[in-house]
């Protein structure tokens, strides 16, 4: 977080939180969600980046911005998620097509060799397709047929982590209105009692020559 | 409807129960009932509470009235609750995808089935010498469909959907917190903009 406040004060400080009370801040948000085998660099980019365009100017905006990268972080995970297992069984929708083209046998080797990413099982599959007016979009809806359970549930737990990071986006715009009519209060109220009457002085008469 | 007979054996056989013996079984015994512990409220815990006034007096700031504090209690209290959801969330999720052996419900079904069938088929080859070729096919062919554990977002895939009720009933537990979250801050937005005006 690039600025921080100690409180929540009507004005925000203008140095940043000492290290022992970021180390404390983090401790009450709890550790980055990540999984195993996830980077904790690429889990800091977003952070910074969103810590950057936002500026957190006290500790709600700091939480809200942890939890906008942590939602951000789950929508990208489980994208992320959707496209490696629609390509990892591909080769199931592959089968499932292949069995209707050819032997049962033939189907088993040919899809097992294009798996493998044999340049001549890949040949040989795509001939197949072609000649039956098909294309990989058929083996890919296919695929899709057979996860559509794991894709739907996927899908409705992307919606459910882009509402949440919208709903805490309107939020923090409605913080920051209310902060910003206090700063506004504020900032009059130190102007008014600056503001000095300043007496007309008389002008000097302009001496005869 | 259970008979009266039947309700009067159960319960002496429940007195004839000496039910667990050693500290180590009665203390897992007396966590029979818990699940995840998220019913229970953060101040229960005094650990988590004193999180919650250390969050608290973060939020309020040195100079707070006792209503501030009370409010930005109400702030922290939500957002430990949070925490706390969202780490049990993160912990069913984690321990199932670093475990190496992990097996879905449905899979370890399976793989119960195919034994029964191989153990038959097995018994059959005893009795049949004749048919020893197409049985031994058979049997091969029984333990190469067994599925192996997966790996990979075809794991990830089936640990989601293994834990669909546990991660709905997190997830309302999250929700209900994020909300509780919500009205509380604006609360203490009411509050500190009161206290503004009155100043002014």
């Amino acid at each position: 977080m690039e600025r921080s406040m100690s409180s929540t004060d009507s004005k925000p400080s203008t140095t940043s939180a000492s290290l022992p009370q970021r180390a404390g801040r983090l401790a009450l948000f709890g550790p980055p969600p990540l999984l195993e085998g996830e980077d904790t660099a690429a889990y800091d980019d977003p952070l910074v980046r969103i810590s950057g365009a936002v500026k957190p100017a006290d500790i709600f905006e700091e939480i809200w911005v942890r939890d906008i990268v942590d939602l951000v972080w789950e929508a990208l995970r489980l994208r992320r998620l959707k496209a490696n297992l629609m390509t990892t069984v591909a080769h199931k929708g592959l089968r499932e097509i292949l069995e209707q083209l050819m032997d049962w046998d033939d189907a088993q080797d040919l899809t097992d060799a294009w798996a493998a990413r044999e340049r001549a099982a890949i040949e040989r599959v795509d001939e197949l397709l072609a000649s039956a007016g098909l294309t990989m979009d058929a083996v890919m809806a296919r695929t899709l047929s057979l996860k559509l359970n794991d894709i739907e549930r996927i899908d409705r737990m992307i919606a459910t982590a882009e509402g949440r990071r919208n709903a805490i986006l309107r939020e923090l715009d409605r913080h920051r209105t209310t902060w910003g009519q206090n700063l506004r209060r504020t900032v009059q109220g130190i102007e008014e009692a600056d503001i000095k009457v300043i007496e007309a002085t008389p002008a000097k008469k302009k001496s005869a020559a | 409807v259970i008979s009266a007979g039947k309700i009067n054996a159960n319960r002496a056989n429940a007195r004839a129960s000496a039910g667990p013996k050693t500290a180590q079984g009665r203390a897992h015994s007396a966590r029979n009932a818990r699940r995840h512990g998220l019913s229970l409220p953060v101040l229960a815990d005094s650990g988590l509470s004193e999180e919650v006034e250390a969050l608290a007096g973060e939020i309020a700031g040195a100079s707070a009235t006792p209503e501030t504090l009370e409010l930005a209690r109400r702030v922290a209290e939500a957002q430990i609750d949070l925490r706390r959801v969202r780490s049990a969330r993160h912990d069913l999720v984690s321990s199932a995808l670093c475990d190496r052996d992990y097996e879905s419900p449905a899979a370890k079904r399976k793989k119960a089935k195919l034994a029964v069938a191989a153990a038959k088929l097995g018994a059959r080859l005893e009795l049949s010498p004749h048919l020893r070729p197409l049985i031994s096919q058979l049997l091969s062919g029984l333990k190469s469909s067994v599925p192996s554990s997966p790996e990979g977002p075809q794991k990830f895939a089936i640990v989601l959907s293994d834990m669909t009720r546990q991660l709905a009933a997190l997830d309302r537990y999250e929700r209900r917190a994020l909300s509780r979250r919500k009205f509380a801050i604006r609360a203490f937005d009411v509050a500190r903009r009161e206290a503004a005006s009155a100043a002014d």
